[in-house]
């Protein structure tokens, strides 16, 4: 990994007279011994050096990806920013439950979404059912079922052209 | 804007009492009452007498404080309507282009945005399985290179565009009318690729996953996996597309790959695409069944409870218009009379016939030029110019007619309670002097 790519020149030439000296069936022993080394040909050459270059791609390539990666990861802690808004339960009206509201809603999702929306009492109950059987949300019952979904009901009513008021809703 | 933001206030805290005054009891608005909406928008509105009884008036229609705007590299500053899940429409005005540029793209997430692939993006894998002969595993280079590329310039649109205008209100992210994007897609036809793996008799839905991550953090739920028929799957503009407009999908489209299924809902048009499979039943992820991307066949009442079990999938979008060379609010100067007009008009799987302007609350209209779409699927270009009669406040209304005759209703039509496919024709405020 730390080699310079001279080094690895270096490294590649010595596997390819390596080679050489077995293809040429010279017993080991006498390398120390014999005489001059061998010069090397023009294939072997050739091959250290393409050897050599493919190496530095694939240095090249192992640094590249690393790159990507961490650019990946920054880019995803800056979405992670934009996905997590720093709220705190003040951002919804004061009043009995909201404590418990904030808690239990924002495990999945910000409040831009409840303060956003106006349903009846009914409707909001409704939704309680909606979110664990489609959105897999724990479910809500009993008197933190009726806790949340009254101050639900109380603060984020139906708020929508008030005249139409239909004459078959209860 | 401080008579304005109390007249919304008032609203707000009492509604019969602020409805009583802005239209007063018999319904027309005038007198005192007109004289105080008038106050209320700072102009005076020359065709009242013509205006619906109950209709505030467009320019009042803003939830009080001003919608957040959304800061994100590679994005413009589209209105924020939640973080997480991300979602960000963009504003009418910003959709003037011919094809639509990726900053200006809205954004719709059900999940959480997966970090980008930082590997070759062409070694991106994506299954083909199910009811079909030969199951197929191609890294997004072998897609490339063995099925045909097209380039087409396609709408996507939310199944939920236009949901702020039902009334009650319904579930869901409260768009207006900029849920819509027309940008130059570039892939392959998903008709290709299911017929190199040999569909069986049997294969007559699809269903679709991707890579989003599910916001309860729960890695063994799907954010989104919806799924159509097997006849929108093999129309040819529908695309497992690799190219937004020439470049790579930015990240929080889809990159590197997604579905591109024109004119119906755009959570047909799966991000993050990692798997289609085929099947011989309606798909039932995420998304599917219920009120989810439903509607009533026998309309509800609205505001009703219903679990949606005899509605049905939407399938084509509605036709729609859009006013885009001039925003919602312009204030032009004293004494302007003609105003050119241009936009975008749209019909889901069919074209639009006709657009209409009105600058009298609908009493009369003005026939508008519609242009060819280059190609199935594309939205169409509109233009033409209408006639003041004097200074004050109007609102231009936008109706477009698709190639079966059907216009833009007034109001949000078919109640339903996750608010889907709400066409009621646009409304521009602007004031004149």
């Amino acid at each position: 990994m730390s080699l310079s790519s001279l080094e690895k020149g270096a490294v590649g030439l010595a596997c390819a007279l390596g080679l050489l000296v077995l293809a040429m069936d010279v017993p080991a022993s006498r390398r120390a011994t014999g005489p001059a080394p061998l010069t090397p040909t023009p294939a072997a050459l050739a091959t250290a050096e393409a050897d050599s270059r493919a190496a530095a791609r694939r240095a090249e390539a192992e640094r590249l990806d690393a790159e990507r990666a961490a650019s990946a990861r920054a880019e995803a802690e800056r979405l992670a920013a934009i996905q997590n808004p720093r709220e705190s339960e003040d951002i919804l009206p004061a009043g009995h439950g909201r404590e418990e509201v904030f808690a239990r809603c924002t495990t999945c999702h910000n409040t831009a979404i409840i303060r956003r929306s106006g349903f009846t009492r009914a409707r909001w109950d409704e939704l309680m059912d909606w979110m664990t059987e489609k959105q897999g949300m724990a479910p809500l019952e009993g008197d933190m079922r009726g806790l949340v979904v009254d101050y639900l009901a109380q603060h984020f009513p139906p708020r929508r052209n008030p005249r139409n008021t239909n004459p078959f809703l209860n | 804007m401080a008579r304005e933001r109390s007249l919304l206030e008032l609203y707000a805290q009492d509604p019969e009492r602020a409805d009583a005054l802005a239209f007063g009891r018999r319904g027309a608005l005038k007198g005192t009452a007109l004289a105080a909406m008038g106050a209320a928008l700072g102009a005076t509105i020359p065709f009242a007498a013509r205006m619906p009884q109950g209709l505030l008036p467009a320019a009042l229609a803003q939830p009080a404080g001003g919608p957040a705007t959304l800061r994100m590299d590679g994005k413009a500053g589209l209105i924020l309507l939640g973080e997480r899940p991300l979602v960000a429409e963009t504003p009418e005005s910003m959709l003037d282009d011919d094809v639509t540029p990726a900053d200006r793209f809205f954004i719709r997430n059900n999940g959480g945005i997966p970090e980008r692939f930082s590997a070759d993006p062409k070694t991106w894998r994506i299954r083909i399985d199910g009811e079909v002969n030969t199951p197929l595993d191609l890294t997004l280079g072998e897609l490339e290179s063995r099925f045909e590329l097209v380039t087409l310039r396609l709408q996507m649109e939310c199944g939920g565009n236009g949901r702020n205008a039902f009334v009650p209100e319904t579930r869901g992210n409260q768009w207006g009318n900029g849920a819509i994007s027309n940008g130059e897609w570039t892939g392959v036809r998903l008709r290709d690729v299911i017929r190199a793996a040999g569909p069986k008799d049997t294969a007559r839905f699809t269903g679709h996953f991707g890579a989003d991550p599910h916001l309860s953090g729960d890695t063994s739920r799907q954010a989104i996996s919806r799924g159509m028929p097997i006849a929108k799957a093999m129309e040819d503009t529908t695309l497992i597309a690799l190219r937004l407009n020439g470049e790579p999908i930015p990240l929080v489209h889809g990159f590197p790959v997604r579905l591109i299924t024109p004119g119906w809902p755009g959570s047909l048009s799966q991000k993050w695409l990692n798997r289609i499979t085929l099947r011989a039943t309606p798909h039932d992820g995420p998304g599917m069944g219920g009120t989810s991307y439903r509607v009533p066949v026998k309309p509800i009442v609205p505001g009703s409870s219903t679990n949606g079990a005899d509605f049905v999938d939407i399938t084509s979008m509605p036709v729609r218009a859009l006013l885009t060379n001039m925003a919602h609010g312009t204030r032009l100067p004293a004494g302007t009379r003609r105003l050119d007009l241009r936009g975008h008009g749209w019909a889901g799987d069919l074209t639009v016939r006709a657009v209409h302007v009105s600058t009298d609350f609908g009493a009369s209209w003005a026939e508008m030029r519609v242009a060819e779409p280059p190609n199935r699927h594309s939205w169409q270009r509109w233009q033409g110019s209408v006639e003041l009669p004097s200074d004050g406040y109007f609102e231009i209304w936008t109706r477009a007619t698709d190639s079966q005759g059907r216009m833009q209703p007034h109001a949000a039509p078919n109640w339903n309670p996750q608010g889907y496919a709400a066409n009621a024709m646009a409304r521009t405020a602007i004031l004149v002097g």
